[in-house]
């Protein structure tokens, strides 16, 4: 008797593990679900998966976070063999140069209305899709420096307007940035430098890395961090750091005149995605108005010009008057530049 | 007068062999008996279930990680480490232990004090201080570093109110933090400790030595601590263990301080970094906790009192010590419960950014975290598989340890978990099977391997208690059932197990807190979807969202505070009912 | 050394009163006892001798002087407890000169001291062992060098023999009497052993929930107790409660249950119980070993019972008996009778003559019993027995 109880206990504690797992499948075979890889925010993963959802009567979407770029890329890797994701969502467009290169993506034509290709902005073309259609931009945002204005006056510290000009002496102890070791938005703000100033930017970087006390582990919490007033400037992306000022802080976004570039987020479908044709919906539902306008909400600017107004904070027209020097991510210095990022902040973080 | 056979009829009744100390130990466990005879069935298949679960998810994993990091570091020539590795390694593997050092230092140096004055110097209403000083315990861990960050932070509370006073307090992310938040974090466990500790020692001899003319102060420096080392070396060992392991304070407020574990984990996390890192650290760290174990081992045995003292302890009534322990008492348990209050300041604040207080409070992190069952489902879900597995192994291990001595050498293994960071224990799980599949799925991607870390995590946390209560066993009961025809499982569920019930209780209840707070191997290994509470408190720090984690770690700082008291308290009712 | 005195003592805890009006000298270079049953405030008589409890009102006085309150630390004694309470971390030479080292005496005399101490309690060569390498009785052997190396003024020792096993506790029972008497010092100690008591004390305070039942010495309890309890606590006793049916100048009568005894009253105790009246309550005392007791018709050997006369008709100090229990013991036989009247009683029957040999008594056996009038002591005091 004793045994049975048993051998009951464990088939039962054996189906709990197994029962999501089966039951996905079944729900696989009918492409009645949909599975994204994305590492946007949990707010944002919700409603994306609302609205595809309402859209999509029937259809279950799961959106997993893997933590990171970096980690969801090496998911995908892992899995390559037998993909458990139809989307790669979120995350610079260079991630996803990679992701086709390691032939993680597969192509696709955005069929979503008012979509372009390419998108002009202040004079240089930006190219929204990849070349062969493995991946598509579907929003976009600056580098630059987030600074707490509170603590700026409260010290009587000058404004930088350039990015070097955060080399000032008198912000010693007062800048904040990510590891680039460890994050890629981290990654994008020093490809920008180093495309403004070419080798002549480590000189710059020795002088910046002395006014730097460390370098966060973390690549969201820097926001939070000047948000606070810990830190009076954080060299970062403009979207969080807008976020906060909405959200009532005293925080402002400069972007740096001698270079701002475009950090964007882009999105392909997985190859061999076992739902090819709801990730192919996907990808258009995140290009259409409806998603492009729910973005902007959270400070996201669209892809598509037209559909905010010009004094809009979050509209595509608003950044580019702003923005003095737009610089577009140039693929070419990516090795070399990442190599000696890689060498570069390996000593500053080894010396501190 | 002829002495007759025996002694007198001895005048006084029962009480005096009630009085007696016993001035040895039972003659049962005085030489360590194991049940005769062959091992039934049964018995083997349930043994053998355990130590499979133990083989799989530790033994393998820790061996695959070792031979894993050797060959790593063998083939440094073909794939060379990083430059200036070794160094590094070294370097880190110092700040570490300085850390933990300075952090054993302070939590010792405030604990031992704050427990003499307490046992010793009828402090009121110590009893309260010391519930409210378990939440420490209790909270996730990278809240309680980031509220160490809106106290103590260059816009910190504190740090406004000393800037009033001309202080200008040092900038706080780096060792100083550290030391901060760890001591903080482990002043709780140590006061325990010592507070166990010295309801140990009898008061006879703290009298024996006044009567030979020491003064309260010389009896106790010279008597009284002294008794106390293997208590003071067990909590020493302890705070020491569990500053290696942290994880929340390196990531929050650690800064440029270097630390083992926050190299594991955030080489383990990124893809930029070296993935041989986390390997090599891993097993640089289990040879260290090998060689610590077996400090830690013996320390248990030494702190596990054998006699029962009927003797009470020494309590003094000098009423300057009394004042002094109770304002003691009172500045510390506030300054340590701080960060506490912050914490459910900030859970109800819009924002809270240089100011006293938050310019504006809300509702809303509550609903909105309220709204967050699936962290809770998970929680919950993890509760109930994982508290059953490790209260079925400590039974199965106890009872392995107690009846049959020639398997104690697997208390080692058993141990070793303890010892290991939580982060090691993660990494090596998560490596041993990456490309592991079972049933076609990929295991890494299943929650089994989280719910096993978190299972082995806690195993010993358990196992102590349990093995507590079989100490207290004579085995010969358990011979007299099978000598009476019961075969040993039924003989184990019949007479054993109801007397070591109050133990698997306590056991359980440790066990759960223990399996609910459990962060830094989940950190590592959980798959996606199965973000339990502790997680999303993680997850939500890291993110910035301050305010919703704080709410979620208050909610769950309630849960566990109010499943302890019930299940103490349903414990204490079980204990009157067994006497 | 010291002279104790102990006036109006109370002590209370809380309503529980422990020590009740307690008035007791202890003299000095004496071994005094405080004897009595768990509870009856004995060792916390001892404790606020010491120092460890404050009296709740009356006075201690040290040679003369109020000591009430003054902390251990200065009052000069040494202390030995049941659980030897040696120091664990420190070896027994540490132990012993612990309280020297706190005087602040040199490293040689310190040395020397020691050294004559462990000589004392036979423990020399002991010196470098740990507390935890020792048996119980070389424990306690060092917690007395201990006590009495900083040369006391009293010696206070709580139960200390009660943790070791029966020969050890002889043993050192005796070891410890040689000391204080080679010591002259005055020493007190807390037992509710009466046999032990017996055997070391110079004086024995018998006490009973927190009141002194009886203060004398060994002789003086154990032949002349006060009272009933004290009679019954020292030494075995039958103990029978009655009331005086009849006076005469060498003996009375006293009618007990079911049974009259004829008790003598002899020449020295003769002034206690002068005003002794009819229809007094009293109790007997009638001590085993002065019963004796005989197989039905045996022939009776010298310096057994007397034969029944006509004086001594009708009393129930002598005959005829069933014997309920018995214990053959090669040197005794003892067991118990029960009379016609009723009454049970307890006696042990030494066999003194070798050359009558006696059968073993068998239970159930009908057996002649024979109980001296003077074998059988009176008291008036009752106080009732626990």
């Amino acid at each position: 008797m004793k045994g049975m109880l048993r051998k009951l206990a464990v088939l039962l504690v054996a189906a709990a593990l197994f029962a999501p797992t089966l039951s996905r499948g079944i729900l696989q075979a009918q492409e009645k679900e949909l599975v994204v890889y994305s590492t946007i925010f949990a707010e944002y993963a919700d409603k994306m998966k609302a609205e595809f959802e309402k859209l999509n009567p029937g259809v279950k979407v799961y959106i997993i976070n893997p933590g990171g770029t970096e980690a969801m890329i090496k998911k995908l890797e892992a899995e390559k063999g037998n993909p458990q994701a139809d989307i790669m969502h979120s995350g610079d467009s260079s991630n996803y140069l990679y992701a086709k290169k390691q032939g993680l993506l597969q192509p696709y034509a955005p069929t979503a209305p008012g979509f372009k290709p390419t998108l002009d902005i202040g004079g240089k073309q930006l190219a929204l899709s990849d070349k062969d259609n493995y991946y598509h931009v579907f929003n976009m945002m600056f580098t630059g420096i987030m600074v707490n204005e509170d603590l700026v006056k409260e010290k009587k510290l000058p404004l930088p307007k350039n990015f070097k000009d955060l080399a000032n002496p008198a912000y010693k102890g007062l800048v904040m940035s990510a590891n680039p070791l460890k994050s890629s938005t981290a990654v994008t703000n020093i490809m920008a430098t180093y495309q403004m100033y070419g080798d002549k930017v480590w000189d710059i970087w020795d002088a910046i890395n002395k006014n730097i006390p460390y370098y966060s582990n973390s690549s969201s919490s820097i926001y939070t961090l000047v948000e606070k007033g810990e830190f009076a400037f954080t060299i970062g992306l403009s979207r969080p750091a807008l976020v906060s000022r909405k959200n009532g802080n005293p925080v402002n976004f400069i972007f740096p005149e001698d270079g701002a570039m475009i950090s964007d987020n882009a999105m392909g479908i997985v190859a061999g995605a076992k739902h090819p044709n709801l990730a192919k919906k996907f990808i258009d539902f995140i290009l259409s108005d409806q998603m492009q306008l729910f973005g902007a909400e959270y400070l996201y600017i669209p892809v598509k010009k037209g559909l905010l107004p010009a004094s809009n904070p979050a509209s595509l027209e608003n950044a580019s008057a702003q923005i003095k020097t737009l610089l577009l991510p140039d693929p070419s210095l990516e090795e070399k530049a990442r190599a000696d990022i890689q060498a570069k902040f390996g000593e500053y973080i080894r010396l501190k | 007068m002829p002495c007759p056979r025996g002694a007198n009829r001895i005048r006084g009744p029962a009480s005096f062999r009630s009085r007696s100390m016993t001035q040895t130990l039972p003659r049962a466990s005085a030489r360590p008996r194991r049940l005769t005879g062959k091992t039934s069935p049964d018995v083997a298949l349930i043994y053998g279930i355990a130590i499979a679960f133990v083989t799989l998810f530790l033994i393998y994993p820790i061996v695959n990680l070792l031979v894993s990091s050797a060959l790593a570091v063998l083939n440094a020539a073909s794939k060379p480490l990083p430059e200036h590795f070794f160094g590094y390694m070294l370097t880190v593997t110092w700040n570490t232990f300085y850390l933990a050092l300075l952090t054993t230092c302070f939590s010792l140096a405030i604990a031992l004090p704050l427990a003499i004055l307490i046992t010793k110097f009828k402090v009121r209403s110590a009893n309260i201080w010391l519930g409210l000083l378990t939440v420490p315990l209790i909270t996730p861990a990278f809240i309680s570093s980031f509220s160490v960050i809106i106290l103590l932070g260059r816009t910190g509370v504190l740090t406004k109110a000393l800037k009033l006073l001309g202080i200008q307090f040092p900038q706080i992310y780096g060792l100083l933090g550290l030391v901060i938040t760890q001591t903080l974090h482990t002043i709780p466990y140590s006061l325990l400790v010592l507070i166990a500790g010295l309801k140990t020692v009898p008061r006879h001899i703290e009298e024996a030595a006044q009567s030979m003319g020491a003064s309260i102060a010389k009896t106790i420096f010279t008597i009284v601590i002294p008794s106390l080392y293997p208590h003071i070396l067990m909590a020493g060992i302890m705070v020491f263990l569990t500053s290696i392991g942290d994880i929340g304070g390196p990531l929050i407020i650690g800064g440029n301080y270097k630390v083992i574990s926050m190299e594991i984990y955030s080489n383990f996390i990124s893809y930029l970094g070296d993935e041989r890192i986390p390997l090599i650290f891993s097993a640089w760290l289990i040879l260290l906790s090998i060689i610590l174990m077996i400090g830690v081992n013996k320390l248990m045995q030494l702190t596990n009192v054998k006699t029962k003292f009927r003797i009470g302890i020494m309590e003094y009534s000098n009423k300057k010590a009394r004042l002094f322990g109770t304002l003691f008492i009172a500045i510390i348990s506030i300054l340590l419960l701080l960060p506490y209050v912050a914490i459910i300041i900030q859970s109800f604040a819009v924002r809270w950014n240089n100011s006293w207080l938050p310019a504006a409070f809300t509702l809303a992190n509550y609903q909105k975290v309220a709204g967050e069952t699936g962290a809770m489902l998970k929680t919950l879900i993890l509760l109930g598989t994982v508290t059953p597995i490790i209260v079925l192994l400590g039974i199965i291990f106890g009872q392995m340890y107690k009846t049959r001595p020639g398997m104690r050498w697997l208390s080692y293994i058993t141990l070793l978990p303890f010892i290991l960071p939580g982060v090691v224990v993660g990494v090596s799980i998560l490596q041993g099977y990456a490309t592991v599949k079972l049933f076609g799925l990929s295991l890494s991607g299943s929650v089994i391997l989280m719910i096993a870390a978190i299972a082995i995590r806690r195993l010993p946390v358990v196992l102590k208690p349990i093995e507590a209560g079989f100490a207290k066993i004579d085995i010969g009961q358990e011979e007299a059932a099978v000598s009476l025809g019961a075969r040993e499982l039924k003989a184990f569920m019949t007479v054993i197990f109801p007397q070591i019930r109050i133990s698997v209780y306590s056991a359980i209840v440790i066990g759960m807190i223990k399996v609910v707070t459990e962060l830094a191997s989940s950190l590592i290994i959980y798959p996606p979807g199965w973000r339990n509470m502790s997680l999303y408190v993680a997850y939500y720090v890291s993110e910035g969202f301050i305010s919703q984690a704080s709410a979620m770690a208050v909610i769950m700082i309630i849960l566990v505070g109010i499943g302890t008291v019930v299940s103490n308290y349903l414990t204490s009712k079980e204990n009157k009912k067994y006497g | 050394m010291a002279d104790i005195l102990v006036q109006n003592l109370v002590k209370k805890f809380g309503t529980a009163t422990a020590v009740d009006n307690l008035n007791l000298e202890i003299k000095k270079g004496e071994m005094t006892a405080l004897l009595g049953p768990s509870g009856c405030g004995k060792t916390t008589l001892l404790r606020m001798l010491a120092g460890f409890e404050t009296p709740t009102s009356g006075t201690i006085r040290v040679n003369g002087q109020v000591v009430n309150d003054l902390p251990p630390q200065q009052r000069k004694i040494g202390i030995v407890f049941q659980d030897y309470a040696i120091f664990p971390t420190m070896t027994v030479f540490d132990n012993i000169a612990y309280g020297l080292k706190i005087k602040k005496l040199d490293k040689a005399e310190i040395n020397r001291s020691v050294m004559e101490y462990l000589g004392l309690v036979g423990l020399v060569g002991y010196e470098k062992r740990m507390p935890s390498q020792l048996s119980g009785g070389q424990q306690q052997r060092v917690a007395l060098a201990r006590a009495l190396i900083t040369k006391p003024e009293v010696l206070l020792l709580d139960e200390p023999l009660s943790n070791l096993d029966a020969a050890l506790r002889l043993r050192i029972r005796k070891e410890i009497r040689k000391i204080q008497q080679a010591l002259g010092i005055t020493a007190v100690f807390v037992t509710h052993d009466q046999e032990e008591a017996l055997s070391i004390a110079d004086r024995i305070f018998v006490m009973r929930s927190g009141k002194l039942m009886q203060a004398g010495t060994p002789a003086e309890i154990y032949a002349r107790p006060q009272n009933d309890f004290v009679a019954d606590f020292i030494g075995k006793s039958n103990i029978l409660y009655g009331k005086v049916v009849d006076v005469q100048s060498q003996s009375l009568r006293v009618q007990t249950k079911g049974a009259e005894f004829e008790v003598r009253r002899p020449a020295h105790d003769a002034a206690r119980l002068d005003a002794i009246t009819v229809n007094q309550d009293v109790w007997i005392s009638i001590r085993p070993h002065l019963i004796q007791v005989r197989a039905k018709g045996a022939e009776s050997g010298e310096g057994t019972a007397a034969k029944h006369t006509a004086a001594n008709h009708g009393v129930a100090n002598y005959g005829e008996a069933r014997l309920t229990y018995v214990e053959y013991l090669g040197n005794y036989t003892k067991g118990e009778i029960h009379l016609a009247a009723g009454i049970d009683l307890e006696f042990e029957h030494y066999h003194l003559d070798a050359e009558h040999e006696e059968t073993p008594l068998i239970r159930g056996q009908d057996v002649e019993y024979a109980i001296k009038p003077g074998n059988i002591y009176l008291g008036l005091d009752i106080k009732g027995i626990e």
